[in-house]
């Protein structure tokens, strides 16, 4: 499959800028996403900037063996897990309690509310997971990746993505059943 | 998502997570902002670099002329 940011890879990689922008904005939500589940709201944009300019500094070592946006998680899982093992004891992963539309929630439709809580709450269950189980379920579950893409991205051999995720629903299901909260988890 | 065969537990927790991507955190102005340091730092790299070459060949040329002289 061709990968969409081919033509803009090539173009950054000739110093062309305005590729480089359009890669960032293609590609920063989902790095604000991964990282913030790992190291937290209030560092996720700093650790954000980080792998782009990472990612811009060594656009000459990529061989496009794998897409653009795999290569470029794989920096920002390093990049995440590193910053969040030198991370403040103050400070936690992101589980959405200080979102930013947390203060204009009261007003919104009472479905919307209820969505809200329950992924706030999900937050709150995720932080619990150990980083590297709680990384691959985001990458897959949240982010839909493959299990292909979440080994490029991660660095590991597909058996051990398996082994990983399954042990990371596992726990998950644990926290989730261990909750007064009805999850409507079957038995 | 490629398909996989989840048991009823797992494929709930799956589906509760699967709402989590609408959670992106705001970061205003965060792609102008990587872009600006980009801007200012490739072309401080790449003199970075030629000084780091240009070092490293002075380098070479007085480790080749020492080396010349050294008494045999």
């Amino acid at each position: 499959m061709t990968d969409p940011d081919h033509d803009f890879v090539e173009r950054a990689r000739r110093g062309d800028l305005p590729a480089f922008e359009e890669l960032v904005r293609r590609h920063h939500a989902i790095v604000l996403r991964v990282t913030a589940r790992v190291v937290g709201e209030a560092d996720c944009e700093d650790v954000t900037q980080d792998v782009f300019l990472r990612a811009f500094h060594r656009l000459d070592r990529f061989r496009g063996e794998a897409p653009f946006r795999a290569w470029l998680l794989r920096i920002a899982h390093n990049t995440a897990l590193s910053a969040a093992s030198g991370r403040r004891a103050d400070s936690a992963p992101w589980d959405g309690l200080d979102g930013p539309d947390a203060a204009v929630a009261a007003g919104t439709p009472a479905d919307s509310l209820e969505g809200r809580e329950r992924r706030e709450r999900l937050g709150v269950k995720l932080k619990g997971l150990n980083p590297e189980h709680r990384m691959v379920l985001v990458l897959r579950d949240v982010e839909g990746l493959t299990y292909d893409e979440i080994a490029e991205v991660t660095g590991t051999p597909l058996g051990s993505v398996k082994a990983r995720l399954h042990r990371a629903r596992n726990d998950m299901v644990h926290a989730l059943r261990t909750n007064t909260y009805d999850w409507e988890l079957p038995g | 998502m490629t398909p996989e065969h989840l048991g009823p537990a797992d494929a709930r927790v799956s589906r509760l997570l699967e709402d989590l991507r609408a959670d992106t955190p705001e970061a205003p102005g965060l792609p102008e902002s990587i872009a600006r340091t980009a801007r200012w730092q490739a072309p401080v790299r790449r003199a970075l670099l030629r000084a780091a070459t240009t070092a490293g060949g002075l380098a070479d040329g007085i480790s080749g002329l020492v080396r010349g002289k050294r008494p045999r």
